[in-house]
């Protein structure tokens, strides 16, 4: 049974080494076990700098943050945050290292030292889960986008991560993957583990619990997701966001009362509840 | 970018087959000694016999067979010119003249021999990276460097460094493909004018490549520090190497076939029986 | 001025096992001042179709003519067919390769001849249409931020006065401003005469912007014509992968049940259709 690990930072803050300004200025954020945060804000906000302390690629010049109750900024222990914590990033082919898929999806485990009878296991499972049993054999260059993207997310999977990171990852994508992959993550946010997704596309974060805005380094709003989605279409573009028109919808049938309240921000959910007059 | 399944030269096919199932170590020293035994054998009539032998391995290894002719294509062109040079310039017995060029018997040996002996060469490597997944020959490279890591000999990094060049080659390819055709678009003509001119116009080519690969690097090394790389330090393998009696068979009729073709080549150069 | 594609087919590594169809038997046409979008998945032949326009790929079976010509090897340098219908590639990490960016975005009209006054002009010229400010001309563009080099490549390529642009996925990786720019400068452009060629595989996006749409699936054509009749003939069968608009779908499924009478994009109309029937 995987459960989620808590993140918590506490005054973090971070210039890189060239900069004459911080990239984030002292930051509180605490994040609970099996949470999906949604990360949202315009370039240059400093929210792909805050995901990377996640997982201590980066660590805060000022301030601490504990992954799992572990401070990030301890060198020994690098190692066991990043077999907890694990990451996906934006363009597929930045992260896959084999020639051939099933080798790619074993470099992880491989690095863990884990028995060879273990490895194949969980590559099996993580390409199952992925849909991608079936070219494990094949090469890299024959996978579309999509599925290169998927296939780092087996790579993932077959770590175990008690923590999803995803640093823009479906913003490269055509929307037919992206569902797709929208449709793993979900599952995997069933199974407890925590998701800190960043990315400045208000559609593929419908089914998180929690949103985040950021600015200039510093967060301006802090909500769950039902009260997020509740603010005007103009009020979000103001934080450069597009509203989706699923919650248009959703908002403009909740207040003439023809759904119920707690009806979802998705097309079935809403089809059902219509259904239900 | 379209989805064309790229299958470069030499690719790797996956296969049930003895050779497929081979430890890469004895591949990689067997086809090493192929590649260097076909310099040893002077008769050229040693030569329908190492077809023969290529033959079976093609035919053990289930690899279909245009698919191992399809990696001579890149040498074609060099086998053709060696074969030139060998008959145009070679002296003895006449055979056919015409004005100042002559074809003698011996130029036509020569051309012959060494035109398959190229052949050869290429084929032998390409059965070896078609019978073996990069990861296994990057291990067994690996493991065959090991003995080196005591004088210092960075064995595991090399490896590595071998295993992602192969991964991205396709990867490069198409990138550098598209950084032209961004270039074409924008007036660029690369058959027009002297030849310093068309290298130059290679810079706007070159600079975005050398600029992508650096920043793909960047994030790629990022990527598998994310991934738990901490270098060849406890990292297992999925298939770990195993050497067993396949293998001690393989080189025992390595060996076997080796001292034969030797043998067969020194009947066919000294005796008289044409 | 106009491009027209005729039956246009295109296969790749013909002859070998790795032969792919990639277009089978296309056609479209677009005008100067038009905005037509070529919408589909990744291996719909959008691509393949979109280098045909300007020469990087020749026809093989079918024709492409740009302003009454037709596109061959030959005619590709004698009709300047690449000054004419310029291209934005999706990644501007893909053609910046110059110290300045002035010397980027003067890379184009130089190729094509122009030179001194009308030169700067056209530099200035194409800077503020991509709404950047002329102090950005000495700066290295390696230096620059990701939306600021796409503005560059795009201008570099505005600067060589194309009657046409192609733009494949402009707006991929762009936040909401961003791509709210993206779609004044091709309205901007479109009113200015240009024509544009939009390559994407966001059908939202498509459906708001264009006068014409071509939609593709495995290289087939599966619609062509204006946003409304494509939204239509999309919902009569669903035929692609490509996922419908949300909107578009439930309405489409609304309509199937009898729950509203007519399909729609636009989110404000439906829930007026459906509090009219409840």
């Amino acid at each position: 049974m995987k459960t989620g690990i808590p993140f918590s930072l506490k005054g973090a803050e971070f210039r890189y080494p060239d900069e004459a300004e911080n990239t984030l200025f002292p930051l509180d954020l605490e994040i609970r076990p099996g949470e999906w945060v949604a990360v949202l804000g315009p370039n240059g906000s400093g929210k792909t700098t805050l995901l990377k302390m996640l997982n201590a690629l980066l660590v805060p010049t000022q301030g601490l943050c504990f992954v799992d109750g572990v401070d990030s900024s301890d060198l020994n222990l690098t190692g066991s945050i990043r077999e907890k914590v694990s990451m996906v990033f934006q363009n597929p082919e930045d992260q896959i290292v084999a020639a051939i898929v099933e080798e790619d999806v074993a470099f992880g485990p491989e690095n863990l030292g884990l028995e060879p009878e273990d490895i194949r296991i969980r590559v099996r499972d993580a390409l199952t889960t992925a849909n991608l049993w079936e070219k494990r054999t094949l090469p890299i260059s024959s996978l579309s986008g999509g599925q290169k993207q998927r296939l780092a997310l087996a790579g993932i999977f077959a770590m175990k991560p008690k923590a999803l990171l995803l640093d823009e990852a479906l913003s490269m994508l055509d929307p037919y993957s992206k569902k797709e992959i929208i449709k793993l993550i979900i599952n995997e946010h069933k199974s407890g583990i925590t998701i800190v997704q960043v990315t400045h596309d208000l559609d593929e974060i419908l089914f998180a619990d929690r949103v985040i805005v950021m600015e200039n380094g510093e967060i301006t709003c802090d909500e769950s997701i039902n009260e997020f989605l509740r603010r005007s279409k103009e009020n979000l573009h103001e934080m450069k966001l597009k509203k989706p028109d699923i919650s248009i919808l959703r908002e403009l049938l909740i207040n003439k009362k023809i759904i119920p309240e707690n009806t979802k921000s998705d097309i079935d959910s809403i089809n059902k509840a219509l259904c239900l007059l | 970018m379209p989805l064309i399944s790229k299958i470069s030269i030499g690719q790797f096919i996956p296969a049930k087959s003895f050779i497929h199932d081979l430890d890469p170590r004895c591949k990689i020293v067997v086809t090493i000694f192929l590649m260097a035994e076909i310099f040893i054998f002077k008769s050229v009539r040693t030569i329908p016999f190492w077809g023969l032998f290529l033959f079976i391995l093609i035919y053990l290894s289930k690899v279909p067979f245009r698919a191992v002719l399809r990696s001579v294509k890149p040498i074609l062109f060099f086998v053709i010119f060696t074969i030139f040079i060998h008959l145009l310039g070679t002296k003895g017995n006449n055979l056919f003249s015409m004005g100042p060029f002559s074809i003698t018997k011996e130029g036509c040996i020569g051309a012959l021999t060494m035109s398959f002996r190229l052949l050869y060469l290429v084929l032998y490597a390409a059965i070896l990276t078609l019978t073996t997944s990069p990861s296994k020959l990057s291990n067994g490279i690996e493991s065959l460097m090991t003995p080196f890591k005591k004088i210092g000999f960075p064995a595991h990094e090399v490896a590595m460094m071998i295993t992602i060049a192969l991964r991205f080659i396709p990867t490069l390819f198409e990138e550098t493909s598209r950084i032209i055709k961004s270039q074409l678009s924008r007036g660029v003509n690369f058959n027009e004018g002297s030849l310093i001119k068309r290298a130059k116009a290679y810079i706007p080519v070159l600079v975005p490549m050398f600029a992508l690969v650096f920043m793909r690097a960047d994030i790629l090394a990022t990527a598998m520090e994310s991934r738990c790389y901490r270098g060849g330090i406890g990292k297992t393998e999925m298939y770990p190497l195993t050497w067993g009696k396949k293998e001690n068979i393989t080189i025992i009729m390595f060996i076997i076939i080796s001292f034969s073709m030797l043998f067969l080549d020194r009947v066919f150069r000294y005796s008289t029986f044409f | 001025m106009s491009i027209v594609v005729k039956e246009l087919y295109h296969t790749y590594n013909l002859g070998l096992p790795t032969e792919v169809t990639a277009l089978s038997g296309v056609s479209m046409s677009t005008e100067r001042g038009e905005i037509v979008s070529v919408v589909g998945l990744m291996g719909s032949g959008k691509s393949t179709l979109a280098q045909h326009l300007n020469g990087l790929l020749f026809a093989q079976i079918g024709s492409v003519s740009v302003d009454n010509c037709e596109i061959t090897a030959k005619s590709v340098f004698t009709n300047e067919v690449r000054r004419k219908v310029g291209y934005v590639f999706q990644y501007p990490e893909q053609q910046i390769f110059s110290e300045t960016v002035e010397k980027e975005i003067s890379f184009a009209p130089t190729n094509w001849g122009v030179t001194g006054t009308e030169l700067t002009k056209r530099i200035k010229e194409s800077l503020s249409t991509v709404g950047l400010d002329e102090n950005v001309l000495t700066k290295n563009p390696f230096t620059l931020s990701s939306g600021i080099k796409r503005r560059v490549a795009i201008a570099s390529v505005i600067a060589a006065t194309p009657d046409f642009i192609v733009l494949d996925e402009p707006n991929a990786g762009l936040d909401a401003r961003g791509t709210e720019e993206l779609i004044n400068l091709m309205k901007t452009q479109a009113d200015q005469g240009v024509g544009i060629v939009h390559i994407t595989h966001d059908l939202t996006l498509a459906l708001s912007i264009s006068d014409k749409i071509l939609v593709l699936d495995e290289g087939k054509s599966i619609s062509w014509g204006t946003p409304k009749k494509t939204a239509e003939l999309l919902c009569l069968e669903h035929l692609i992968k490509l996922p419908l608009p949300d909107i578009l779908n439930l309405s489409n499924i609304l309509k199937k049940r009898g729950k509203v009478n007519q399909v729609t994009l636009n989110p404000y109309e439906l829930a007026s259709m459906i509090s009219e029937r409840e």
